[in-house]
């Protein structure tokens, strides 16, 4: 009897912790959306349902804001300079308006129409625009107060003109997935659109939340960085999207005072409170020259990393309490 | 207490500590592994070192080297930025024409950023 009752107890027992140790595995799903791959990892309860909300968030998201959509309400606004004012329209284009002033026109979705004289949506041939080219485009269409504005019920963009808001609609989509995580039941889970990420809750473990920056020049990591719950990270560079004009790549962020490609920055990496925020200054810091990028970092009390053209890993004064340099070679 | 049962006891409680060790080991070692997904179908690494994959466009070409290195050798995407991405480890690699994912298990960190 004795025998019966402590294999029994030791079965038991190994039940339970097996049973603990399943519901602590994190499930994830990856999904090529808006251009780019998205990643969803959650830790129980309710992942699996979670990730499935996440991902509806984010195929809503890419419905509405897509530039290459054909049926999505910037198509509508970008092909008939006139679109009905929605929930996402008014959401992202309030949010683009606001870091448009904060960034004094870095962060600038009008600058698409720049972006299509080197042929980056593929409407024509990879080519070097004309300098007077790019300077009267700038002055005619380029500047999202200028060429937006608002009635009742409708968006306007000035014929001619073209938004894009790809530096901003995956922080958007990620802000909005996380709510819905949440109202899913989930509160452990981590959301990465191409490297724009947001962590949320502890893990099992407690382990903290580590997330690699890349050196995309040597293809090894730079940094890491140790985000506490609710942050996000986002990292603008130009090594991925960009057109070989002539053998030289010219990269998709561009100075909005030169009309041509930034140049400063290999990568620019930013944490902060909300995925856009992250998403956004990221790009309009590598869009920046280097002194007025630091500047704005240090304004803005912004934990970033810089790796420069020339190489030089710089950190701003908040960036030393998140992010960890990688010393080894 | 039997000598009988001391034995008993002993055997399963050991039995029951090399399994738990062996659990938590495969656990807690960060496997190195890379999961590549194609029309959401899932392929990991063939002994060949060589995955040929359908995509949205065609078949894109994967390989391995001996450093554990991926590469897209082939792709029938316009642009050919997978493949002049070279070979990479740690870091996803990704075919947005062809819809091919290439993503490691990326030791010690939760994601990448800046890939």
């Amino acid at each position: 009897m004795k025998k019966i009752i402590i294999t029994t107890l030791i079965l038991l027992t190994s039940l339970v912790l097996y049973l603990h140790d399943y519901n602590n595995k994190p499930i994830s799903e990856s999904r090529l959306m808006m251009d780019t791959v998205i990643t969803v990892k959650a830790w129980p309860p309710n992942a699996q349902s979670a990730i499935n909300e996440a991902f509806k968030v984010f195929h809503e998201i890419e419905e509405a804001l897509s530039f290459h959509i054909e049926s999505s309400e910037l198509s509508a606004l970008n092909t008939n300079f006139q679109a009905t004012r929605t929930i996402h329209l008014d959401n992202i284009t309030d949010l683009s308006l606001k870091y448009y002033k904060i960034t004094e026109g870095y962060f600038d979705p009008s600058f698409a129409i720049v972006n299509k004289l080197y042929g980056f949506y593929g409407n024509i041939p990879s080519q070097l625009p004309d300098k007077e080219l790019i300077k009267d485009t700038i002055n005619e269409f380029a500047g999202l107060t200028k060429v937006l504005s608002f009635d009742k019920d409708y968006a306007h963009l000035k014929h001619g003109a073209k938004i894009d808001f790809g530096g901003i609609a995956g922080g958007y989509a990620i802000n909005l997935a996380a709510r819905a995580m949440v109202n899913a039941g989930c509160h452990t889970f981590l959301i990465d659109d191409a490297g724009d990420i947001k962590v949320m809750g502890t893990k099992p473990d407690k382990s903290e939340w580590t997330i690699a920056v890349l050196n995309p020049i040597e293809k090894s990591f730079l940094a890491t960085a140790k985000l506490p719950s609710a942050m996000c990270i986002s990292t603008s560079g130009n090594y991925e999207r960009f057109v070989e004009i002539n053998g030289i790549k010219y990269g998709h962020i561009m100075n909005p005072l030169t009309g041509f490609p930034a140049e400063d920055f290999v990568s620019v990496s930013v944490i902060a409170e909300t995925p856009e925020e992250a998403d956004i200054l990221s790009t309009a810091l590598f869009a920046m020259p280097k002194e007025s990028a630091y500047k704005i970092a240090e304004e803005l009390s912004l934990a970033a990393l810089f790796l420069t053209a020339d190489k030089k890993v710089v950190l701003s004064k908040k960036g030393n309490d998140f992010f960890l340099l990688n010393t080894t070679k | 207490m039997q000598k009988n049962n001391l034995i008993f006891i002993i055997t399963l409680l050991t039995i029951s500590a090399v399994a738990y060790y062996f659990h938590f080991k495969s656990q807690n070692s960060a496997q190195y592994e890379v999961r590549v997904l194609a029309l959401n179908k899932t392929f990991f690494r063939p002994s060949s070192n060589r995955l040929v994959v359908k995509g949205y466009l065609g078949e894109s070409v994967i390989t391995w080297n001996n450093n554990d290195e991926v590469r897209i050798e082939k792709s029938p995407c316009p642009n050919q930025n997978c493949v002049r991405m070279g070979s990479c480890k740690n870091i996803p690699l990704i075919c947005v024409p062809n819809g091919i994912i290439i993503n490691p298990t990326v030791q010690n960190f939760d994601a990448v950023t800046g890939q």
